[in-house]
């Protein structure tokens, strides 16, 4: 465990016996640096965005590379450690972000959208999928676009990729255009595939 | 009839002197398109009119920052005068008589006959190839920031200067799909080539290839802006960034 994951643990184990109010603005806070990592996992200009990639980058000690790898490795330690606490309040933060931080015309707002959406990735498991597919579908539009924005890692490790279509045929075509709706289902689809590891995957 | 050649230009980032290997010059994916005007190295058709499609925000916020904001500037921690240099280049752009760098690539597209489009968001450079009738787009090409997933059209740095783009800067291998509907307005009889310079952009230039049905081009590995400032063996300044370190060029047709 590293010495960021620690300080987040002790954040919330020291929080619960003396103000849960600071320890909980805490607990986001750091929720939110994480996000800002994962961010990079997508838009990063150095992230090692394929195996292939980050070998060249270990090779060369390409040190704007190794650096940017390491901060999404590190959101990534202190999302995991954070769900591993309380994987219901993380999934409710992060939706939460998504519904209001890309709604926002700011960067460091945008940031954290993206981060917040990369960060779906780590929530996989079968009794997550309704709670996200029902955040969605009552998202506004600016959101839900962001959502599906970009070929995010979230949409290749569904267990329920079939349902995840049924989602998709589901919307009205005002929400999401029928072109748009085959590329997702696509997408899906693909996901049931062997396909190259990418982003936040690595 | 004729034929539109068009120019996504991306922008650089504000100065940062923290990270050297980026924008240290604002002009770093306007020369190489100056310097192809100005050479005649587009190969350009005698029906093929020119436009370059300017992402201006970058440009107006890196104005900004070098023109005014620097002049309260002091000596950074590493002894360098980061005014100095970004007041040269501003100072160098009031000389040549323009009165912001928007201003200046405006008036060398003028002099070069090239149509200049302004655009504030990546949605308005579908909304330009649409407004071209159909089987009259000969060609596209990119020149800025890029990553895997997408064309970056703005750079900024985090709170470590590590460099990213903002979401809503950039245009996705996904948006290509979603402007499937823009294939009817590429030619159709042997096109040339389109040609992305940015790094890492064959995932780019191989969907471009798949939905439009054009030839398309772009880089495996990095690419190389810093080569337009250094002595190459490649005069054509388009195919010394193609050459220069190991972008490893890939064709899709």
């Amino acid at each position: 465990m590293d010495k960021h994951t620690i300080v987040m643990l002790s954040v919330l184990l020291l929080g619960g016996c003396s103000d849960s109010a600071n320890a909980g603005k805490d607990f986001e806070a750091q929720l939110d640096n994480a996000y800002e990592a994962l961010n990079l996992a997508l838009y990063g200009l150095t992230y090692p965005h394929y195996q292939r990639i980050l070998d060249d980058c270990i090779k060369d000690s390409d040190e704007s590379c190794l650096r940017s790898y390491k901060r999404v490795q590190e959101g990534k330690k202190s999302i995991l450690a954070a769900i591993s606490l309380d994987e219901a309040q993380v999934l409710r933060i992060t939706l939460s972000r998504i519904k209001t931080k890309c709604v926002s015309e700011k960067t460091d707002d945008s940031i954290v959208c993206t981060g917040a959406i990369v960060a779906l990735y780590f929530f996989d498991k079968q009794h997550h999928q309704p709670q996200i597919r029902e955040a969605l579908r009552i998202m506004s539009q600016p959101s839900f676009k962001r959502v599906f924005s970009a070929k995010y890692e979230w949409m290749y490790n569904r267990p329920d990729p079939d349902q995840w279509i049924a989602f998709i045929k589901s919307l009205p075509d005002h929400v999401m255009p029928p072109n748009e709706k085959k590329i997702e289902i696509e997408t899906f689809e693909k996901s049931k595939q062997p396909f190259e590891k990418f982003g936040v995957m690595l | 009839m004729a034929k539109h050649f068009i120019i996504l230009i991306g922008g650089p980032g504000k100065f940062q002197g923290c990270d050297k290997a980026h924008d240290q010059t604002w002009t770093n994916y306007i020369v190489p398109l100056q310097l192809a005007a100005k050479n005649d190295l587009y190969n350009k058709a005698a029906d093929e009119t020119v436009h370059w499609v300017v992402y201006e925000p970058p440009y107006r916020n890196r104005w900004l920052d070098d023109a005014v904001i620097t002049k309260a500037e002091a000596r950074q921690s590493d002894g360098y005068w980061l005014h100095n240099t970004r007041k040269r280049a501003a100072e160098k752009v009031k000389t040549s008589g323009a009165s912001n760098y928007l201003h200046r690539i405006k008036l060398i597209a003028s002099a070069r006959s090239v149509t200049y489009q302004g655009i504030s968001s990546p949605q308005e450079f579908w909304n330009y190839l649409e407004t071209f009738p159909k089987n009259s787009i000969s060609r596209v090409y990119y020149s800025g920031h890029a990553a895997p997933s997408a064309l970056l059209l703005s750079l900024a740095h985090d709170n470590t200067c590590g460099p990213f783009a903002d979401g809503k800067d950039v245009i996705s291998v996904k948006d290509i799909n979603k402007n499937s509907k823009l294939a009817d307005r590429f030619v159709t009889s042997a096109p040339p080539a389109s040609k992305f310079y940015g790094c890492y952009t064959h995932g780019f230039a191989n969907e471009w290839h798949n939905v439009f049905g054009v030839p398309a081009e772009g880089a495996l590995h990095k690419i190389d802006f810093g080569s337009i400032d250094r002595p190459s063996s490649y005069n054509n300044v388009l195919e010394r960034l193609q050459q220069t370190g190991k972008p490893d060029w890939k064709t899709y047709r």
